[in-house]
């Protein structure tokens, strides 16, 4: 086989050990190059024509740290279902939908490709919208999910000239955020991974700022914002993994007296579910915390809960 | 005999290999001297930012009193990377936050100051100037009329020109005018309005960014100026407040264009790996059994850098940018 995962230098932190606790703010995840990252996961050849994936060690990561085994991870939007593998991987079970049918298929390919190298866990990929997230169809999934991991998509969108592909991604996944809010199980996290995006004219997109926004109004609380590095840590220093066109860009607006940075994290912000962000809070500043059974849902402190009326 | 090439005599080495001699020494004393000036300098080579930046990898840079290391180390490399020897800097220091708005007195305020994460700014004054550019430092408060344009606020000054061998920045006086400073600028800064910079940096704690506002003071940018400020997400609530909506939009309003957002670690990188040896700084019981609603938070290890820039610059392409500086 070509495609055998080789290990081109020493690794002090193989990619998908559990975190350090406390885990820090900033993930080393980008140890292994995103090839390397794909090859360690088992991912099927062609995984890597999916560009806006999650890499594998980020969903690792993120998986370690929000949930437990037997948790469901579900990623609404998983295009060649990265993070699925590795949820699979991690001994979680995994449910994806995707509209593409090219996705789709790759995504099955890597499910399978995961359960044969022993994953013995549920992971399914549907060919479906986000939107049967709130159907009758999704029912049993309502406060059964442990993680949401999903990526904002810019190029899977139906290219009309006259809108952003940013925004309209952005607004499909304030929709998706609405749909999987009332999925949730009591302590589960939605954790959106953000690459770095510019606009044409070379300035950031600011997605932090509409992401918070879109989750506040699906009644969820951000809670972090994290770095996951995509560079490497090589001694002390940071190497960097930008393609060629964006370091010719990044060339180009050096010249142009504006120098812009070239991309060496993923943007990571969690969200949890309102009550569950000021229950934890109540639990930082000393206030015993209740015992499992006393924590029902609908009865904590009063609090009307906008999902369980929409689920209802 | 054989021909000496030289050797035997040194009459006869004058007149061949005259012309051989002197070109090795003055490579090598070219060269040494350069080094030298690098490592006098501690230049750091800017080529090509990235999204992250390590800032604590020094442990022993010169022991300012309040200013951070790593803080210290980003403002090195905000000034190298956005500016060109010679070109002109401002710091901006906000004051305390609880400093009282109404009867501020530089030295009361001094006395009760508690040093935040980002105190001291002023002090890499001294490494702006060892760095080739000018600097100029400015404390903004908050003033009690919020109407005053932002050069009002402006409570102490000082400034150096950008030889390297001004005698004083004089970032520690925060009173008065500073001994060299030009003509007739007094304290309340009435004469700052033509004076224009290639940078501002400013360093500000997300509460202090309610009455403090950086694109206030892009009406003292170059019309190729960057405003680079350092803030960080507010967790002190039960969530997350992110700095960065409020700045853009009040960057955008101004004519700002949003360039960059750049993680400051605060934390060495050792041996391929984060090096973090400070605990957590509210440290929860964590155990195997913990509950199970508790989320694991995060230790927070960098801060947030966001880096704006005038709106066009794209057609100022031939200025003359790509100097050799970087």
């Amino acid at each position: 086989m070509t495609d055998r995962p080789t290990s081109p230098w020493p690794l002090p932190q193989p990619p998908g050990e559990e975190p350090p606790m406390p885990p820090l703010s900033v993930w080393p995840t980008g140890q292994r190059d995103p090839l390397a990252q794909l090859r360690d996961a088992g991912c099927v050849p062609g995984t890597e024509t999916d560009t806006e994936r999650i890499p594998p060690a980020v969903a690792a990561h993120a998986i370690a740290l929000y949930t437990r085994p037997g948790d469901l991870v579900l990623d609404p939007d998983c295009g060649a279902g990265t993070a699925l593998v590795e949820a699979l991987r991690a001994g979680r079970h995994a449910l994806g939908l995707t509209v593409r049918n090219r996705w789709w298929t790759l995504a099955r390919a890597n499910v399978t490709a995961a359960k044969t190298a022993g994953a013995w866990r549920d992971g399914s990929v549907l060919d479906a919208r986000p939107k049967v997230l709130a159907t009758v169809r999704a029912a049993g999934l309502i406060g059964r999910v442990g993680l949401v991991l999903t990526t904002p998509r810019t190029a899977d969108r139906a290219s009309s000239p006259d809108r952003d592909p940013v925004e309209s991604a952005l607004t499909d996944l304030a929709t998706t955020l609405l749909y999987c809010e009332p999925l949730l199980r009591s302590g589960g996290h939605v954790a959106v991974i953000a690459r770095p995006l510019r606009h044409p004219d070379g300035s950031l997109a600011d997605l932090t700022t509409p992401l918070i926004a879109a989750a506040t109004a699906a009644g969820l609380a951000p809670v972090e914002r994290c770095i996951a590095l995509t560079a490497g840590l090589r001694g002390s220093r940071l190497v960097t993994r930008a393609s060629l066109a964006e370091r010719r860009a990044a060339a180009q607006a050096r010249a142009a007296g504006a120098p812009t940075a070239l991309t060496a994290h993923h943007e990571v912000l969690v969200f949890q579910l309102a009550h569950d962000a000021e229950l934890a809070a109540a639990t930082a500043a000393g206030i015993p915390w209740p015992n499992e059974d006393d924590v029902i849902r609908p009865a904590v402190n009063g609090v009307t809960y906008p999902g369980w009326r929409r689920a209802a | 005999m054989t021909p000496t090439y030289g050797n035997g005599s040194p009459g006869d080495s004058s007149q061949e290999h005259g012309p051989t001699v002197p070109i090795p020494l003055h490579q090598r004393r070219r060269t040494s001297r350069l080094r030298a000036l690098r490592l006098t300098l501690r230049h750091p080579r800017p080529a090509r930012p990235s999204t992250v930046w390590p800032c604590a990898q020094d442990d022993l840079r010169e022991g300012t009193g309040l200013l951070a290391n790593w803080l210290l180390t980003a403002i090195i490399k905000i000034v190298t990377t956005y500016t060109q020897p010679g070109q002109r800097v401002l710091l901006l220091d906000p004051a305390p936050y609880l400093a009282p708005p109404a009867s501020w007195s530089p030295t009361e305020s001094r006395n009760q100051f508690r040093p935040g994460p980002y105190a001291g700014l002023h002090e890499a004054g001294w490494t702006v100037v060892r760095l080739g550019r000018g600097v100029h430092t400015q404390t903004a408060v908050a003033h009690p009329d919020p109407l005053d344009e932002p050069v009002g606020t402006a409570a102490a000054e000082s400034e150096s020109g950008p030889r390297p061998n001004a005698d004083s920045p004089t970032a520690d006086q925060p009173a008065g005018p500073s001994t060299h400073c030009r003509t007739g600028s007094g304290p309340t800064a009435t004469g700052v309005g033509p004076d224009r910079y290639d940078l501002v940096v400013t360093a500000a704690d997300p509460r202090t960014l309610d009455w403090f506002r950086p694109a206030d003071w892009a009406g003292l940018l170059t019309p190729t100026g960057t405003l680079a400020v350092i803030t960080h997400g507010d967790r002190s609530c039960d969530r997350l407040t992110d700095p960065a909506g409020s700045l853009v939009r009040a960057a955008h309003r101004t004519g700002l264009r949003y360039l960059d957002r750049i993680a400051l670690l605060r934390v060495p990188v050792r041996d391929g790996a984060l090096a973090a040896a400070t605990p957590a700084p509210h440290p929860r019981p964590q155990g195997p059994a913990r509950p199970f609603a508790t989320p694991a938070r995060h230790t927070q290890v960098h801060d947030d850098l966001l880096v704006f820039a005038r709106q066009p610059a794209l057609t100022d392409a031939a200025d003359g940018e790509e100097t050799s500086d970087d």
